[in-house]
């Protein structure tokens, strides 16, 4: 009751109290309580986003001594657990996203790649020019006959979360020939096992031309140079990359932002 | 909130991907840490507490970003009664301890802390005169940006109780603003309740 009769007093009052009453129907709403609401909902305050260092020091030990069971594995364990459907349904999407995600997010802090961005673009547009080749100066050569065998090592890297053998040159590599870290999948879906079969010679027959991939990046990347970190894919087109580069190309930094969408298909909740 | 991104940076989390780790933490514990500061107990400490058993459930949780949000903070809600029993403990009390019973223990006068607009302090030291599940439940939905569901399976309580408390406490917030000179003292006057 209270509320109904403050209501006529907000009616009679005020328009923003009216229309603040119709977006929020059944809530108090009133300009104080409003503002007291945003209040509490501010931007974060520098405090309350330091502190980090001790539960990344717990993750960095919990995620180190996990036993090294295999991922899908795991997912299957987490079926039976809490959640029913709803698990089952986001567990799904999981497995969908290691096959299909390449996404951009800013998981980088924000003083790196900033430049890179902007540059990744314009470079990825020159190599296009050339055969995706370009870059094996360092590590094999993702695209030729080495493909096999990084995808072994790569299928096994992501089994054991091997987080320090996915940042090595031969990963990169990968990555570069598949598209993105999160099509190395796909990519390797593609590639046949020389010791039984000799009819794919290369493994880019499941997909598009080296060209038209590079294409894709570029329309990829330039679609989200505004506020996304550096690519995944290596910016330069020399082979000489400076260690900047490569650095710069760590395995936590987001891929080209191709096939986001189908790793989240239950994000947006019930 | 992480948004459609959600799926992907738990992913990596759970995977070891510390940057991803850093993501989900920036980004809930702000909310984390306000919401344990209405429960009277030291949000720090409860809150380091809260991301200790998170990081330990982490590989296993499952579920899209309200699932985990209301996971977060269920399990920061049982470290705070943790936290309230063991100082109910430590003070030897009569024995009728209370988990929530610290809420605004020592909350200073929102007056002193209000100026010309309130700031995030002053508006937690507000809401922490609320009753307990009030306040909650006002956090969690407006902090937590949970829905109503989630916040009811968080506190332990039906849709509907959790509807009626978020609706009363912010009427209590509306009543605790007009009483500080907050609101237009005309529109105070003309209220008949107060």
């Amino acid at each position: 009751m209270r509320a109904v009769t403050w209501r006529g007093f907000q009616g009679w009052r005020s328009d923003d109290g009216d229309a603040t009453l119709e977006v929020v129907p059944g809530d108090p709403a009133d300009p104080a309580v409003d503002e007291l609401l945003t209040a509490l909902g501010a931007e974060p305050r520098p405090h309350e986003v330091e502190g980090l260092a001790e539960p990344l020091a717990a993750y960095r030990a919990t995620f180190a001594a996990r036993p090294l069971v295999p991922a899908a594995a795991r997912r299957g364990l987490v079926l039976t657990g809490l959640l029913g459907a709803k698990a089952a349904a986001a567990a799904g999407g999981v497995a969908l996203g290691l096959a299909a995600t390449a996404m951009a997010v800013a998981v980088t802090l924000p003083d790196q790649g900033a430049d890179r961005v902007t540059t990744s673009p314009a470079a990825a547009g020159t190599s296009s020019a050339q055969p995706a080749t370009e870059g094996k100066g360092v590590g094999p050569d993702a695209t030729g006959a080495a493909a096999f065998g990084l995808c072994t090592a790569w299928a096994n890297h992501e089994r054991t979360d091997n987080a320090a053998a996915m940042d090595s040159v031969a990963m990169r590599n990968l990555a570069e020939a598949a598209g993105g870290e999160g099509k190395i999948a796909a990519y390797c879906a593609a590639v046949a096992d020389p010791g039984k079969s000799q009819k794919t010679p290369k493994p880019g027959s499941a997909k598009p031309t080296p060209g038209q991939g590079q294409r894709d990046k570029v329309r990829d990347t330039g679609a989200d140079a505004d506020d996304v970190p550096g690519p995944t894919q290596k910016p330069t087109t020399k082979p000489t990359a400076k260690p900047k580069a490569s650095s710069s190309s760590s395995r936590t930094t987001p891929a080209p932002k191709a096939g986001a969408h189908a790793g989240t298909p239950t994000s947006k909740g019930p | 909130m992480i948004g459609e991104d959600f799926a992907w940076v738990l992913d990596r989390a759970q995977h070891g991907d510390e940057s991803a780790f850093t993501v989900l933490w920036r980004d809930l514990n702000p909310a984390l840490l306000r919401y344990l500061a209405v429960t009277g107990e030291p949000a720090d400490d409860v809150a380091s507490e809260t991301w200790a058993t998170v990081v330990k459930g982490l590989a296993r949780f499952t579920g899209d970003e309200n699932a985990w949000r209301a996971w977060v903070f269920t399990t920061a809600r049982r470290r705070a009664v943790d936290a309230g029993r063991k100082r109910a403990r430590n003070i030897s009390h009569d024995g009728s301890w209370q988990p929530w019973a610290a809420f605004g223990a020592e909350a200073r006068d929102p007056a002193d802390l209000m100026v010309e607009r309130l700031d995030t302090d002053a508006a937690l030291a507000l809401v922490a005169q609320l009753s307990p599940l009030q306040a909650e439940v006002v956090m969690l939905r407006v902090v937590g940006g949970l829905p109503v569901e989630e916040v009811a399976q968080v506190v332990g309580r039906s849709s509907g109780a959790v509807r009626v408390a978020h609706h009363r406490g912010l009427v209590r917030l509306r009543e605790l603003l007009e009483t500080r000179g907050v609101t237009n003292p005309g529109a105070a006057a003309l209220y008949p309740m107060t």
